[in-house]
């Protein structure tokens, strides 16, 4: 503690007594019941946000700018098990760094025990998600949707009023909001602040140094790219104007630079007859349009060799699997996406797509600090 | 909002300037159309649409003297979500403009597409609220913006099956279409109304009943050019005042 905000505590402490004692009816001082932090130096800095090369830029909303602390807040946040109901879980628990921050579940499992129906999504390059966040694009904004996992059953099963207390009451956290927010007493700790710096570190969850990213982006003359990769390029992209390739229509749902549009589409997955038929009604149930039943949004396909299994439901065990559904065209429904057909990929080109997609592969977040349990 | 400008004997003179919007519907065959209903298309095919999306570029006003008004530098003019309903559809979309000099005008005039100046730039340069930061509508491979994107699907069988999907993604400067459209505009205290303007789909993918583009067999128009060139030519035909 600073000596001038020491004296600053002092100061405060005793204009709260003066004002106390001159009220008329000499009622016990009522003094705020959180500890005082005005002593904890706040000096926000901006975070150098490095958007990569050919990357959109970020949509942040005005109300949350990204600064040093909030985010390594939200970095402590993420990973503590404290926002469980027995702290024994975080986000990152089914968020894992090494799974391209899934879980590699199917679907996942919350503290309770009590399996989801849906399989956990990869954070990395979350802040870009600009059409909608989850599967069905039900919340808007990282702030709206870290407000949910608290109390969520099938997730960490806890509630806020109680998590907001245990922040209170943490020296660790006291200081931390306050570096972040500079909020002046533990009173002022919120779950809007806690959301306020997931969201602020999840935005910084950035990975774009792929081989592919090496190549097209940064243009590094050292990375060559191979016959098979190269021509799973061409497919994935339709590149193809001689004849020799086929067409595998990718590029249109997972399109470059993030590897999606961010759109929602039924790729065919579902055996359905009638609209009825669908286990998992997805974006239908946020729109409320017929057309939307069945439909997911197409997730980024960075990193897509660390997150399996893969679909919303875990389906796919493995990237062949994934081919040889959108080899067959899968099962046709009235609102099946149009360029979901039946592509006439050999074995040895649909090896050549999963190479390619294998390209999309950054490992170098994984020894970045940045990316991992700070505690 | 005041703009000064300068007439011919050099005297300034002060212009009001108004907002006002182009209205704009998507048809088929001269009816609203609304995505997912069911259309019949040449050869009794038939279809319906899952996404309609075009860039306008360069919307200018222009006066009797061949002056230009510009009201845009470029739009993108989505149906999919708009025409979701009967009501929506008949309704269409409204593209706002602001600050348009009062004055007479005699046509309006745009590029169906992104203009090749634009066409330069990337999704990375802009914001993703400004028409062209879309990553979804650039095609790297063809170092353009994806100029129209017609999706939809067809049911040959005529069971109700619809197990034909077409998508139509048409983009490069090659394909970038002028059209002029005539009009008297009068822009004025008392009068703010622009034009009115459809699109209709049927015309863009058909010119006749004997000249048309056959879904059956071309399901897909990504890199074959005549096919693209085709589609962006029916633009002059399938975009009228109403
Ligand atoms: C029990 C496992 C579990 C825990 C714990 C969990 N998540 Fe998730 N997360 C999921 C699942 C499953 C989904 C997809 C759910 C859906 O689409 O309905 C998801 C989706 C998300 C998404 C949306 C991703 C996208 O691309 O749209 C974000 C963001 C997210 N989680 C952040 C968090 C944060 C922050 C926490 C901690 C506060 C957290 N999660 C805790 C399982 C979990
Ligand atoms: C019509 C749009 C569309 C096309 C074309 C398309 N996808 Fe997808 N893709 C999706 C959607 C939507 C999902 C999520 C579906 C779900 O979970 O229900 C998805 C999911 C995936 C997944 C699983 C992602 C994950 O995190 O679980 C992989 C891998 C994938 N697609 C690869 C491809 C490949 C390779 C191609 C080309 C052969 C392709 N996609 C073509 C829309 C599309």
């Amino acid at each position: 503690m600073s000596k001038s905000s020491f004296f600053k505590a002092i100061f405060f402490s005793v204009l709260i007594g003066i004002s106390a004692c001159m009220d008329d009816e000499m009622q016990p001082p009522v003094l705020a019941s959180g500890t005082d932090l005005t002593a904890i130096s706040y000096t926000p800095q901006d975070y150098d946000l490095q958007i990569p090369a050919g990357f959109p830029q970020m949509e942040i909303p005005s109300d949350n700018p990204l600064t040093v602390d909030g985010v390594q807040l939200g970095h402590f946040l993420f990973f503590d098990p404290i926002l469980s109901a027995d702290s024994t879980m975080s986000c990152a628990s089914c968020h894992l760094p090494e799974a391209g921050f899934t879980d590699n579940q199917a679907v996942s499992t919350g503290v309770a025990g009590i399996a989801g129906k849906r399989s956990s999504m990869s954070l990395l390059n979350i802040g870009f998600f600009n059409k909608g966040l989850f599967w069905d694009g039900r919340v808007a904004t990282l702030e709206e949707q870290a407000l949910l996992p608290i109390e969520d059953p099938i997730e960490l099963h806890e509630d806020w009023p109680n998590v907001v207390s245990k922040f209170q009451n943490s020296p660790f956290y006291q200081e931390w909001f306050r570096k972040a927010f500079g909020i002046e007493n533990s009173d002022e700790i919120t779950k809007e602040l806690a959301v306020k710096a997931i969201a602020q570190y999840e935005r910084t969850l950035i990975s774009a140094n792929s081989k592919f990213d090496k190549i097209f982006y940064q243009n590094d003359p050292s990375v060559i790219i191979e016959d098979d990769e190269y021509n799973g390029y061409i497919m994935f992209f339709d590149d193809a104007y001689a004849g020799a390739f086929v067409e595998a229509e990718c590029g249109h749902c997972h399109n470059m630079p993030l590897f999606t549009t961010n759109d929602y589409f039924n790729n065919g997955i579902d055996s359905v007859s009638t609209y009825e038929d669908f286990a998992d009604v997805g974006l239908g149930a946020v729109t409320g349009a017929q057309l939307d039943i069945g439909k997911f949004r197409a997730p980024s396909l960075r990193n897509i060799e660390f997150t399996a299994p893969y679909m919303h439901d875990g389906r796919f065990e493995t990237l062949e699997e994934v081919m040889d559904h959108y080899n067959s065209g899968g099962h046709n429904f009235i609102n099946t996406d149009p360029l979901i057909k039946e592509i006439g990929l050999s074995e040895v080109q649909k090896q050549d797509i999963i190479a390619f997609l294998k390209m999309l592969s950054d490992t170098t977040y994984l020894s970045n600090p940045h990316f991992q349990n700070p505690f | 909002m005041i703009l000064p400008s300068c007439s011919s004997d050099d005297d300034i003179q002060i212009v009001d300037s108004f907002d006002a919007s182009i209205n704009l519907k998507a048809t088929y065959n001269g009816q609203p159309l609304v995505i997912g209903n069911t259309y019949t298309y040449e050869n009794d095919l038939p279809i319906f649409f899952t996404q309609l999306k075009f860039y306008l570029s360069n919307i200018v006003l222009i006066q009797e003297d061949g002056q230009q008004v510009e009201l845009a530098e470029v739009e993108v003019v989505n149906f999919t979500n708009v025409n979701g309903n009967e009501a929506m559809a008949s309704q269409g979309l409204d593209l706002g403009f602001s600050s348009i000099p009062e004055g007479e005008y005699v046509a309006i005039e745009f590029g169906v597409g992104v203009a090749p100046d634009l066409n330069n730039t990337e999704p990375s340069d802009y914001s993703s609220s400004h028409p062209l930061g879309e990553t979804a509508d650039y095609w790297s491979a063809w170092d353009s913006y994806i100029f129209t994107k017609i999706e939809g699907k067809a049911d040959p069988s005529q069971n109700g099956s619809f197990d034909l999907g077409f998508v139509y993604h048409i983009g490069s400067d090659q394909f970038y279409r002028s059209i002029k459209l005539s009009q008297a505009i009068s822009i004025s205290t008392e009068n703010q109304d622009l034009p009115s303007i459809e699109i209709d789909f049927y015309k863009l993918l058909a010119r006749s009943s004997t000249d048309f583009m056959d879904i059956e067999t071309n399901s897909a128009v990504h890199n074959e050019l005549d096919l693209m060139s085709y589609v962006m030519d029916n633009f002059e035909n399938a975009v009228a005042l109403q």
